[in-house]
């Protein structure tokens, strides 16, 4: 069995609030010591997420920790209570590297489409304006089907509702109109 | 899985884990008229993403309805269009769910580790050095004596144990962190629970998840889950050692495991259905239904679940 190795922490609210008005004072060694913990804590939250399979390396928990210990180093004069500081910005940096991550995915997906097409000399991807003129030209339902899966952001069962029709006929409609426009494209 | 399935996985794909969605699109990536349709899909999806909210607004937004005192203030005129948009569209409340789990894990994480008082007792050795030696000569016997014991218990319990028994403990923890859909705050407390090993708990958690929400697409997830809650929840040891499962555990285990294959339909989520099969056959195993065994790891094998390796070894000490 795969161990999610969360280290735990024996530290008080209070110890780590003290730490931080002494190094908000000017004690080197209080700042330090309550950075290496903050950076620390970080870490043992990344590496959960990492055994956790959310990241994808040891060394993403790494950088994210780093990360949280460059931020306490830049804002640790104006934090006022550490726990609401160490919640908001742990929160904010994982939803922001998930985001990254996917994003990069996408990316690299493109990345690939676009060098395979070039090689057998295609247009490297669709013209947005001819797309919204090949939408905004089609029929009712699918036009709606269209617009409610992409722009209302429905999903099939909920499109299936509105339109009373069965999801599975739904579904096929929707795919059968992606074909559509991209023969229309062609 | 059918191309049509495969297309609806990748636009779905907030469900996945990258490692996941990494996989798909190289499966997709094999069929040109596929990554027509794709690159098509990722069109309108541009063109139509200033429609929705993005994950930065919304993981503000969380932050203000957590009552957190530091967020982007713009969010309090965003915040009605926020919640009358999430009122229909199923893409930016899937986004929300997910942050707002995403949340309550730091907050949970936090909670367990910053304790309102310092446990005593963890800094306090260099005060009491004094007296020690001779308390150490005698802690020392003791911890012979009991090695020796606990090695002797060891052997026998390793003698006594079947082959099989000693390849049957093993899940993947990745598996409890996914969701596949299920944002519903019952399944999210369940599996932060599981996370803490708090299996009665977070079985009697699942339990009210499938009775809330019988009709959900993917209820079969609860149902695999609380397969797997079964199955840890029903193993016993004695200081590590003479492993055995209590019996109701593993036929409720059995039972959730089936419900989980019969109700995964859809096509879109066939790894979790091998897996499944996997599950079903460790549980027939430790059962000792050697029959029933062999014919779901079998299928899990054929299937292509990400226990093949371990179902093979299954395999081998039971043929």
């Amino acid at each position: 069995m795969t161990k999610a190795a969360q280290q735990y922490y024996n530290f008080s609210s209070e110890e780590l609030h003290n730490l931080l008005i002494k190094a908000k004072e000017g004690s080197l060694r209080e700042y330090n010591k309550i950075s290496a913990e903050i950076r620390s804590i970080a870490f043992s939250y990344f590496k959960s997420k990492y055994d956790f399979g959310k990241l994808n390396s040891i060394d993403d928990a790494e950088d994210l920790a780093t990360e949280i210990f460059i931020s306490f180093s830049k804002q640790y004069k104006n934090i006022e209570n550490i726990e609401r500081w160490l919640r908001r910005v742990m929160f904010l940096s994982f939803v922001n590297f998930y985001k990254s991550e996917k994003s990069r995915l996408t990316y690299e997906y493109k990345e690939d489409l676009i060098k395979e097409s070039s090689e057998d000399q295609k247009s490297s991807g669709f013209d947005k304006e001819i797309v919204m003129k090949i939408v905004n030209s089609l029929k009712n339902p699918k036009r709606e089907i269209i617009r409610m899966r992409f722009w209302d952001g429905m999903q099939f069962n909920e499109i299936a509702v509105k339109l009373n029709r069965n999801e599975a006929a739904v579904k096929k409609m929707f795919y059968r109109t992606l074909e559509e426009i991209k023969k229309m494209i062609e | 899985m059918t191309d049509e399935e495969k297309l609806h996985k990748y636009s779905e794909s907030n469900n996945l884990s990258i490692s996941e969605l990494r996989k798909l699109r190289d499966e997709i990536a094999t069929d040109p008229d596929l990554k027509e349709t794709l690159k098509l899909i990722d069109t309108l999806e541009e063109v139509s993403s200033k429609n929705h909210f993005d994950i930065e607004i919304l993981s503000q937004y969380v932050l203000y309805i957590k009552n957190e005192s530091e967020f982007d203030k713009n969010i309090i005129s965003l915040a009605p269009r926020i919640e009358e948009h999430m009122k229909s569209c199923s893409k930016c409340r899937e986004h929300f769910n997910l942050l707002k789990a995403e949340f309550e894990e730091v907050n949970h994480f936090l909670k367990e580790n910053i304790t309102k008082e310092k446990i005593a007792g963890e800094n306090e050795e260099n005060n009491k050095s004094n007296g020690r030696r001779s308390f150490f000569r005698y802690a020392f016997s003791a911890a012979a004596s009991i090695i020796l014991i606990i090695t002797s218990l060891f052997v026998v319990s390793e003698i006594s144990r079947p082959e099989y028994m000693k390849l049957t403990s093993s899940f993947n923890e990745t598996e409890v962190s996914i969701t596949r859909g299920r944002n519903s705050e019952y399944f999210i407390r369940a599996v932060n629970q599981l996370e803490k090993k708090n299996y009665s708990e977070a079985i009697s958690l699942l339990q009210k998840d499938i009775d809330n929400s019988k009709n959900s697409f993917t209820i079969f997830y609860s149902y695999y889950i609380l397969g797997i809650a079964n199955v840890q929840s029903a193993y016993n040891d004695y200081l590590g050692l003479f492993e055995n499962y209590d019996s109701d555990g593993l036929k409720n285990a059995e039972y959730n495991f089936s419900q989980s294959v019969k109700l995964n339909d859809s096509g879109m989520f066939d790894n979790v259905k091998a897996n499944s099969f996997y599950f079903l056959g460790q549980v027939n195993l430790l059962q000792e239904d050697f029959e029933d065994a062999r014919k779901y790891l079998k299928l899990s094998i054929e299937e292509g679940s990400e226990y093949a390796d371990e179902a093979n070894m299954l395999l081998d000490t039971i043929n």
